[in-house]
Parts: structure tokens; sequence; C-alpha cells
């Protein structure tokens, strides 16, 4: 049946309650832990803090970074909204200082409103062009939306303001994306031995084990995930090796590694997915959670095509209606670009047996000049170049 | 990496930076406060008594200890870990916040009230508005998806036959992307908004005139609402159309079943082809006499209809429940079964009885899409007959299309061999390969 995106985006719209489920409870004792603080608060407005805050663009950096590293520890969006908070008087200003701006841009980042950041990087680069942080960002949303040469170019930048590591590490992953393998195999792999901290380390282990999967060397990736969580754990990461060891038919140990991690959209969708695999029933409860906490994003007024890669996964692998994975897929190829984005719409197109759908896809593909083994058997050999621009 | 703050820069926010790279694909919603607000239908005037009715209204609020904590101090001993005892402390200091932040003002609703919205409600909250105000009470706690939430509640008497305007500013300086998602009946009927403190307006709860708007404008957020019982009608009126008519399989059912009816509008002639042309007797609804053939379609239409309505109710009352799994191949199996039975008709199938069984699968296909919405409590009528009206708008307009379409051709000799067999064909080939992929 063609469900089409727009109805079903319309029914979601409909559910007028919550379908966050509200249970009430009563502690025994007055000791009794009821809520776990994702940090412990300091300083809070209408302290003589507040005031020093607003005036003072380097305690709000501060505060927006630690509102950002929150973001990214727990998956809680509610910590984006914090961090623009902090940035209110700086927010969409043409003078903003520069560290501030790149903050703005990162916070969009995290919310996918990747070309409002986009436009904020490029004005405050523009104006001050030596900042490393800026370029990494930038570097960052290129590689993102499949534009590798500029994503080159970025990273060179930032070796012209002086951070040598970060630069390598950002030109290498960019090749790595490009198919130059040995050079990133062996690039990544040195700076890993290379870096210091284990928040360094963890993060290029998570390269290095990105890289693998593109290069087709599952059990290199596999090993290079677990160490990348061992140096220190992170939800980007955990998520990433889930994705790998789904993708290879392992959904026990995927439910073991999500184990210890909060139940965000992400990896509610994963366990739900890993309990299909499995045939347990449980999958249907996650579904229908995954999906009221769709619904919940539509009633606040946010766009859940924002998170259109965990909307084609539902379709396609809970809900089966692989044309409106396709669909969704699609979509959100305008908005990012990275191999597990291809990988979905090319697989959806499959499953749909669409196959024009496939040969634009593979088209498109080819002209991002991505390479990864996982999109190999999904890509029609000869595709048919089609007038029509790619998805 | 030199001076302090480089460095914490460069140490931190840059490695942070650059695990983004990935646009992590976190989706969680973010901090979301919950209003339930209850009024119960305001009585005409003229009933019981002349004098103009109070509203009472009831309201009770959920409010994440996550985000109270940016506010207030929840976590006394600063270790982390919100106790019992440590929330219960903090009440007080809640209660007094939400008095402030989240209140009643009465008249000017319209008006953007940025800054002073608060000082505004308080200063209303005199004379005979003075019971128009919220005074919070702690009630309890409760667990979401994303932690626990105080639960506070407080009741109201505001005067009748004035706008009355909800206040919000809770977390505006500490969480832009913070919402007050509100739902519950106003004068009766469903009222659901979403608020956002930080684009400082105001909620508007309606003017509380007898029989008034359920749905007072949005003064509020530019979010959508929902609600009123015609705007559901109406909603799920043209979902169920559209459903229909976007939707291939249902389309090429009712083409397989309506595409041996020679439906000419020139009846004589038409009657006379008919019926010479028509097959065998003894097979009712595959080559009907002419003379019968509008009342064929209808039979048949209305056995479809009769189906899918009896399963569509069914399931969305949650009485019986249809899987994808069998139900998408079955759809397509009808079309083929359909089809192939125009090919080679089969003396004892009925058509109508094939509509009205089919028609049935069908049903759950429907439900599939509309037990996504569980309709707002009290509509679900309204939803159900909404949506199913739609439906067989949507049929009778794709049937007249094809009766239209069909009058170049219905007349014309060679319609049988090659509009009914051709076409029957090329419906069966269609449902096997929509089998086909249903199953895979």
């Amino acid at each position: 049946m063609s469900i089409h995106f727009n109805w079903l985006a319309f029914l979601l719209c409909a559910v007028p309650l919550s379908a966050q489920a509200a249970a009430t409870f009563k502690p025994l004792n007055d000791a009794e832990v009821i809520e776990v603080l994702p940090t412990i608060t300091r300083s809070r407005p209408g302290a003589p803090d507040k005031a020093r805050l607003t005036a003072d663009p380097r305690a709000a950096a501060v505060a927006a970074q630690q509102s950002i590293s929150l973001a990214r520890q727990t998956g809680d969006n509610r910590h984006w909204g914090r961090a623009q908070a902090a940035l209110t008087p700086w927010w969409d200003r043409n003078d903003a200082p520069i560290d501030l701006a790149v903050l703005q841009a990162t916070v969009q980042q995290g919310r996918h409103e990747f070309e409002a950041s986009r436009k904020v990087l490029a004005a405050s680069l523009a104006r001050q062009p030596a900042h490393a942080q800026g370029w990494l960002t930038m570097a960052a949303l290129e590689r993102l939306s499949g534009r590798y040469r500029e994503s080159l170019a970025a990273c060179s930048e930032v070796a012209n303001a002086g951070q040598a590591l970060y630069a390598e590490a950002c030109t290498l992953e960019t090749q790595s994306l490009m198919g130059d393998q040995a050079k990133a195999t062996k690039g990544l792999a040195q700076l890993a031995a290379q870096a210091d901290t284990a928040g360094q380390q963890s993060w290029l282990f998570s390269l290095l084990a990105e890289h693998h999967e593109r290069a087709g060397q599952d059990a290199l990736a596999l090993s290079s995930f677990q160490l990348s969580l061992s140096r220190e754990p992170d939800l980007y990461t955990a998520i990433g090796l889930a994705d790998l060891l789904l993708r290879t038919s392992q959904p026990k140990t995927a439910l073991q590694v999500l184990s210890t991690y909060p139940e965000t959209d992400a990896v509610l969708l994963r366990r739900a997915i890993a309990l299909r695999h499995l045939g347990d029933a449980q999958w249907r409860t996650k579904l229908t959670e995954f999906q009221g906490r769709v619904a919940d994003l539509r009633r606040r007024g946010d766009d859940p095509q924002l998170h259109g890669r965990e909307l084609a996964m539902s379709a396609l692998w809970l809900e089966g209606d692989a044309p409106r994975a396709l669909q969704l897929a699609k979509q959100n190829l305008l908005l990012q670009r990275e191999p597990v984005d291809w990988y979905m719409a090319l697989l959806s197109a499959q499953r749909s047996g669409d196959k024009p759908a496939s040969s634009e896809l593979s088209a498109a593909l080819k002209r991002t000049g991505l390479k990864d083994a996982r999109l190999d058997a999904l890509v029609l050999a000869r595709p048919q170049i089609l007038t029509q621009a790619g998805p | 990496m030199i001076r302090a703050w480089t460095a914490f820069r460069s140490a931190t926010a840059m490695l942070l930076i650059s695990l983004s790279c990935a646009g992590a694909a976190l989706a969680h919603k973010g901090s979301d406060a919950f209003l339930d607000v209850q009024e119960a239908a305001i009585a005409l005037p003229g009933a019981a008594t002349t004098a103009p009715q109070e509203r009472n209204l009831r309201f009770e609020l959920s409010v994440a200890i996550k985000d109270l904590d940016l506010l207030v101090p929840m976590d006394a001993n600063s270790d982390g870990n919100v106790t019992w005892g440590e929330a219960k402390a903090a009440t007080p200091a809640v209660v007094a916040l939400l008095n402030q932040a989240a209140n009643l003002v009465v008249g000017n609703v319209a008006g953007n009230v940025a800054g002073n919205a608060v000082g505004n409600a308080v200063g209303n909250a005199v004379g005979n508005v003075a019971a128009c105000h919220l005074g919070w009470q702690f009630q309890g706690l409760e667990r979401r998806s994303d932690g626990a939430y105080l639960q506070l509640s407080s009741e109201a008497r505001c005067p009748p036959a004035q706008a009355l305007g909800f206040v919000y500013t809770l977390f505006k300086t500490v969480d832009t992307n913070h919402r007050l998602l509100v739902a519950g009946q106003l004068n009766g009927k469903p009222f659901l908004s979403t608020a956002s403190p930080a684009s400082a307006t105001l909620l508007s709860l309606g003017e509380g005139r007898p029989g008034g708007d359920a749905n007072p404008s949005p003064a509020s957020s530019g979010v959508p609402q929902q609600g009123g019982r015609m705007t559901v009608l109406l909603d799920y009126f043209s979902l169920g159309a559209h459903h229909l008519l976007e939707g291939y399989d249902h389309l090429a059912f009712l083409l397989a079943l309506v595409l041996p009816l020679q439906l000419s509008l020139r009846l004589n002639r038409g009657q006379a082809r008919a019926a010479s042309e028509s097959s065998p007797a003894g097979l009712p609804g595959h080559a009907p006499a002419a003379s019968n053939v509008w009342m064929t379609l209808l039979r048949t239409i209305t056995a479809f209809t009769l189906g899918h309505s009896i399963t569509l109710i069914m399931a969305t009352l949650g009485w019986t429940t249809g899987s994808p799994r069998w139900v998408e191949p079955v759809i397509a199996l009808s079309i083929g079964v359909t089809a192939l039975l125009n090919l080679r008709p089969v003396p004892w199938v009925r058509t109508d009885v094939l509509a009205l069984v089919f028609g049935m699968v069908h049903g759950y296909g429907f439900a599939g899409l509309l037990q996504e919405a569980a309709a707002p409590p009290g509509l679900l009528p309204y939803a159900l007959t909404g949506f199913n009206l739609g439906v067989e708008a949507g049929q009778l307009l794709a049937v007249s299309g094809w009766i239209l379409l069909s009058q170049f051709v219905v007349n014309q000799t060679w319609y049988h061999s090659l509009v009914v067999r051709r076409g029957s064909q090329l419906l069966t080939l269609l449902a096997v390969w929509w089998f086909w992929q249903r199953i895979a």
C-alpha cells in the first residue's frame, strides 16, 4: 500500500495527547534517589552570576560548551536549548565574538540545522580566517554533505591555524571517504598511537573503525570500535558499533553494547531492530515508543525530518515499508550524505525493487566520489545517468 | 594551547566538535513541560440563573526535575542525585517560581505581552478576578521517558465573557528550546496547544462564552494545533479520500471489480451491445445482463464498502488486528484473484461476496494507517466517520472517473477482448509483482 509520508506525517501530527506516558510514583523514603542530574548546577540565573554571564562572553562560552558536551554524552536535546540560551546575547549577530559564533554553529549542527550552521560558519571564518575550531566544524559539515574537496580545503585551513593533529585527522578521514584506504589506515593508526589523552585516542579509534568499515574490513572495524569505547565510552561510537553488529547479524552483541547507554531515540530504534532480529516480541513495544517520540517531536513543533535517517531505518526494518523508507531516505539525503545515509537509500531502493531510484542514487553517489564497500553491493554497475538532478 | 582559555578550548571543545563530524544521530526531543487544563462546558445563560456563570478551571502542570534544577536548587547537597527529601524541601521555591512564571492573565490576551506579562497577571489579581489566579500546589511525582517530573495543580475561578490567557515564561532564559505542551478541555471541548516561552506570547484560553469556541486562535506559538469535532471530521475525511486515491492497490482492486461491467451511459445502445456481447449467463457479476449492470455496480461497491468498514472499525477500536505481514500481500492477492476471475469466471463466485471478503482485508490496510492516530479522547467516532466517509468519497470519485473514461471505449466491439481481458491480464501481472514484493 502506498502510504505517503505526508499522510503519515499528518497522522503523527494528529496524535493529540502526548504519546509519552507519564507514570505517577511515590518514593518509599526521603533518602530514595528520584532523579540523577546530568551535571551539578553551580550557578543559577538570579544569582550575581547571571549578570556576569550575560556580560561575559567567556563565561557564556564555557556554559555553552558544557551544555554541548552534555547534549553529546546524554543524547538529550534539552542541552542544545540550554546551550543556545547561554549564547542568547550573541545568537545570530554579525558582530558576535568568533568563538561564540562557532559555538552557535555547533549547536545548530547538533540540531541538524546544517544549512544555518554553514552560513554562520562561513560568515565567521570570513571575518577571522585563522580559527582552527571553525574550520574543523566546517570540514565536518562539508564531509557530512558529501563535498569532500571542500572538506579537504577546510582541513588544510585547520593546519594553517596551527592545529596539526586535528588537521591531519580531518584530512585522513576525508581521504578515507574518498577511497584512499592505504593512507588513511596507516595515518589514523599512527595518530591514535601518538595521541596522549584517552579522549583523543577514543576519538581517533572511532575514526579508524569507521574507516575500516568503509574499506569492508568488518573485523578490524569491530576491534577499533571496541578500542575506542574502552578508552572512553561515547554514545555516538556505541551506536556506530551497534549498527555494524546489526549489519553483520549479531543482534545479541548489539544489545549488550547498548545496554549501558541512555535510551535516546537512536538507541531505542537499534534496540527494537535487534529485538526483532532475535524474534523477541518486545520489538513492537519499542517501535510504538519510537513512533510516540516522533509524534512528540512533531507536537512540540520540531521537524522529525531532521532525523530522516532514523525514520527510514524504522520504515525499512521495523514497519516493513520499503517504498516509504526509500522516500524518507531520499529526503534525508538532501539533509545529510554520510555513508549510512546512502546505505539506507540504496538498500531501500533495492528492497522496494525500484530500479529507477537505484539507478538515480547510484549515479548521484558516483558524483560525490564516496567509496564504501557496504554500498558496492547495492550500487547498480552501470547507473543510468538521468537528466534529473540527484536525490 | 598556551593560555588557559585557549588550552581549554583546544583540549575539550576541539575534540568535542570534531566528534560531531558525523552529525550525531541522536534524536531525542528537547525539554518539555506538560499542562493539563480542564474546564466543563459553560451553560447557556438563563438555564438556571441569569447571573453569568463563572469559569471553573483546573490546571495540572508537570515539570522535569532536571529542568527545575537550572532555576531552583533541587539537589541541596550537590552530589548529582536528587532524593525524595531534597525534592520535598525544594517545593516551596518551585511553587514560588511557578506562581511567577506560569499563571493566568485576564483581558488583553491578544496583545503581545513580553516581559511584563506576569506583572499584568499579578496586577489583575484584584477585585472580582482575585480568584482567577493560580496558586500552585505540589501534588507528587511522575516518571516519563526522560526522567522524573514534579506534578503541581491549581484551580481558578475566572470571570466569564472575558479573554483569558496563560502566561508561561518558565526556563525562558535558560533553555531556548523549552516547550509547554497543553492538552485538556476548555468549555467542555478538547483543547490542544503548544507554547514556547522564548517567543514571549500568551496562550489564549478563550473568552468563556457559553457555547463558545473550543479552540481559541493560537495566540501562542505558531505550532499547529488540532481539535473540534468538525475539524477532526474534515481532517480525517480528507485523509481517507486521499488515502484511497493515492493507494494504488485499492484503486487497482476497484478497477478489477468494475472492469467487466460495461457501464455505458448511452443506455439503449449500451444495453443492446452488452446483451449481445456478454458472456454466458449464470455468471453474476462478471458479465451481467446490461439491464442490471448498474445494480451490480451498486451491489459490488456497497459490498466493498461494507467489508472494509467492518474491519476498519473493529481494528480502530482495538477489537481485532491485521498484521501488515499478511494484510499487504493478501491485498495484492485480492487484485490478482479478481482479475483472474475476470479472465476465467467461476460460476459460483459472486462478485459482491468477493468484494465483501476482500474489502475486509483492505479495511485492515486502511486501519494500519488510522491506528497510528489515536484520535483525541471522545473524538474517535468523528475521526472514524470522517475517515470512512473520505474513503467512500474517494471511491465514488475513482469509479465515476472510470465510468467517464470508459465511455470512449465501452461501446466498442473490442471492449471485452481488449479492455477487459488485456486489462485483467495487466492487473494480474501487477498483482503478482506486488505480492512478490510484499512477501520478499
